[in-house]
């Protein structure tokens, strides 16, 4: 059925950030969403919202939902403790009217490179962001230094090209 | 107004460094942050950064000894609640800031006795934000009905209350929105949600009413 424009349904969109960065498609989003919402408010609220996964880029991603929902979708997303059973939490960044005014925020360019760190006399492969954020890859680590660290916390930082 | 996060526990808690829990605070809006355990000092932090000592399982008698030993080296003393006997006597001890883990006392732990002494003697009870996210089903039904209850007592007796993610990995972290949202599904009132994520400061250097001698 074709609706005229003032009849149709309003939405909100939010842009949300998953940390820490984890390969996942538009579907796992979903069902994390929609698990956290319906744990939290049952499935009467759940089939109101309408949560829907628009776009995923990176770690980041558009969601959307019926507008006068989002502030429950919001405590909804901040609730999420696992994407596809790997830790992981989901920032809501931004509300918005419009997708467009939301792909605006996302950045363009991956905002970190693959490295090298020292840290006690000992090298490790590490993800460096351009904020400085240090996060040493699982392998090969020691249990007596921790894993996600700072430029502050290292000895030697070298880029690899 | 400012807004910190009432407890992180950085490295060896988790798998974060001081340094990173800073900076991620940073980034998700906070104005500074309580560290519980080993915090290095020697670092210069992004955020400013209180440190605390956080007291499990500790027997009553013993309480005084470890708060004296405690204020030498932290910022703040925070003490894990356990039955009502153990809150009363933990708050009328000189040296404790805050109480913790309110949400895992038996019935009646944490009675309308304790909110009239924690708001006589400005002890800070601290909500965390980690068994709404990390519990289901009845787990969280029973942590949000805790959290009611010490709501209502708030709203009564107006002790400070503190708010915290008890982080010990990147992805317990909260924004103070998202904590905010989180603490609506238990209490309405977003102004007293807000003013208790900058109580921090203002416990670590309360003073008692004003008394005619």
């Amino acid at each position: 059925m074709r609706l005229r424009p003032s009849m149709r349904e309003n939405f909100r969109y939010i842009l949300i950030e998953i940390v820490p960065e984890i390969s996942c498609e538009s579907r796992d989003i979903y069902r994390a969403t929609a698990e956290s919402v319906t744990s939290l408010y049952g499935d009467s609220i759940a089939s109101l919202m309408w949560p829907s996964v628009m776009q995923v880029a990176g770690s980041y991603a558009i969601i959307r939902c019926r507008r006068g929902m989002e502030k429950k979708l919001e405590t909804a997303l901040a609730a999420i403790n696992t994407i596809q059973g790997t830790p992981a939490a989901v920032h809501s960044l931004k509300t918005s009217g419009t997708i467009k005014t939301l792909q605006e925020s996302i950045p363009k360019e991956r905002g970190f490179r693959q490295g090298r760190v020292v840290i006690a006399g000992k090298t490790y492969d590490a993800v460096i962001s351009r904020r400085g954020r240090i996060d040493l890859k699982e392998k090969g680590i020691y249990l007596d230094i921790p894993r996600y660290i700072t430029e502050e916390d290292t000895e030697d930082l070298n880029y690899d090209e | 107004m400012q807004f910190f996060d009432g407890c992180v526990l950085p490295y060896p808690s988790g798998q974060v460094s001081s340094s990173r829990f800073a900076r991620d605070l940073q980034n998700l809006g906070f104005s500074g942050c309580v560290m519980c355990g080993t915090v290095p000092e020697e670092i210069l932090y992004d955020v400013p950064v209180l440190t605390a000592r956080y007291l499990t399982d500790i027997q009553p008698r013993l309480l005084s000894r470890e708060i004296g030993r405690s204020a030498m080296e932290h910022d703040l003393v925070y003490v894990q609640a356990g039955d009502a006997g153990f809150n009363r006597t933990a708050i009328q001890t000189t040296g404790i800031h805050v109480l913790t883990d309110v949400q895992n006392t038996p019935k009646d732990g944490f009675d309308r006795y304790c909110a009239q002494l924690a708001a006589e003697r400005g002890v800070a009870i601290d909500l965390s934000v980690r068994p709404l996210v990390e519990l289901r089903d009845v787990a969280r039904q029973k942590v949000i009905r805790k959290y009611e209850e010490i709501f209502t007592l708030q709203n009564r007796y107006e002790f400070p209350l503190v708010l915290s993610s008890h982080a010990s990995e990147i992805w317990h972290l909260k924004s103070p929105r998202e904590m905010i949202r989180l603490f609506s599904l238990v209490c309405d009132d977003e102004d007293l949600l807000r003013s208790s994520l900058g109580t921090v400061s203002q416990v670590k250097n309360w003073v008692g009413p004003v008394r005619e001698v």
